[in-house]
């Protein structure tokens, strides 16, 4: 069994590939010992211990061919938290019990590892990930936003509506997520005059509403400590993240306007995040509105089909020296 | 009128209407679809 010294934890998932192997790669290239966690191994096929003693408290990790102890954990990659498993074959009493009890001791394995550079730490992951902390943030920094409703008054859709024209589209406050199943997701869709009739359902649920832009391309832009690698699409509906017919990639390499760029530092410097994905789109009249911000959004695609070297940078904030 | 009866309340979370145009619309096209992401069509960290 491997004991490494200088061991950069990746956290992620089972099904997870490619992004987390070029990561992988350049930690590895830089010297230090890459350990891939995938959350969704515990407790199944993946031993956690956490000691409490008189010598303090200490940490182990037991996978295969791995025993990794907490003081060699020099830094840590959060990419993915997927939870425990549920069980198979169990009351639903048992059950529910196993999942609690898993994800407590999950929670409490990884906040042990709070003395480590995380990229980045759970909290302000989840604190950015609040799409009004991300407007708020975005505008405060300059950058330039649709208008935006946020809420369940139907008054206020309807005044926006007005107010843009006809011209609204409505989005989840939450990210879109069909992980890598089959399941549903809502996209950002256009609103129709019909809709204003029938806003009854936001007693429900709220919604963000904005305004449609009339765009020319959409922007991906990857943030990693300061850099900022783009991609571009040419603009095709409402949403380019809803599924279509495969082809070939209508990717391309973008680039933001300095002022813009700082603007985006300075909203990730506000959110405490070294990485994040934000998604932009340049309006017909030239102009670039800030969308929202995705703390853990995807971008094997564009290191894929446009060789921007982003698990690089990755790889290179995880192992630079502290 | 009693004013305290309940009015009845929205059956369906104004979402739900994208959520099934959505559905419909994949089903319609009868060809497995992909989306522009990769290797996931994931954009957040589902703890669940």
């Amino acid at each position: 069994m491997r004991t490494p010294r200088h061991a950069v934890l990746l956290i992620t998932h089972a099904a997870d590939h490619f992004a987390i192997d070029r990561v992988q790669a350049g930690v590895a290239r830089r010297g230090a010992t890459p350990i891939r966690l995938d959350t969704d191994r515990f407790p199944g096929h993946l031993r956690l211990t956490t000691r409490v003693g008189p010598a303090g408290l200490s940490v182990r990790l037991r996978a295969e061919d791995v025993d990794l102890p907490i003081d060699a954990v020099a830094s840590v990659w959060l990419r993915r938290v997927f939870g425990p498993p549920r069980p198979t074959g169990l009351s639903d009493l048992e059950a529910d019990h196993c999942v609690r009890e898993s994800r407590a001791a999950l929670d409490g394995f990884l906040s042990a590892l709070c003395g480590a550079p995380w990229l980045d730490p759970l909290p302000d992951v989840r604190s950015a990930e609040n799409k009004l902390v991300q407007l708020r943030e975005a505008q405060r920094a300059g950058l330039d936003i649709p208008p935006t409703v946020v809420g369940n008054d139907p008054d206020e859709v309807r005044a926006l509506w007005a107010a843009c024209r006809g011209q609204v589209v409505a989005k989840m406050l939450t990210p879109v997520a069909r992980s890598m199943g089959p399941a549903p997701a809502v996209y950002t869709s256009a609103l129709q005059a019909s809709d204003l009739d029938d806003l009854d359902g936001l007693a429900l649920a709220p919604m963000i509403f904005q305004e449609r832009v009339d765009k020319l391309r959409e922007l991906r832009v990857v943030y990693v400590a300061g850099r900022c690698f783009v991609g571009s699409l040419d603009a095709v509906g409402d949403d380019w993240r809803k599924p279509t017919a495969p082809g070939p990639s209508p990717w391309r390499i973008g680039a933001l306007p300095d002022d813009v760029a700082g603007r985006l530092d300075a909203v990730m410097r506000a959110l405490h995040l070294r990485f994040g994905v934000a998604d932009l789109l340049v309006a017909r009249d030239g102009s670039y509105r800030f969308l929202e911000l995705n703390p853990a959004g995807e971008w094997g695609m564009l290191e894929r089909d446009l060789d921007l070297p982003i698990a690089d940078a990755i790889a290179e904030e995880l192992c630079k020296p502290r | 009128m009693n004013r305290n009866k309940k009015q009845p309340g929205p059956t369906k979370p104004f979402f739900a209407r994208f959520l099934q145009k959505q559905d419909l619309h994949d089903v319609a096209a009868g060809v497995p679809k992909v989306t522009l992401k990769f290797p996931s069509d994931n954009d957040e960290l589902p703890t669940d």
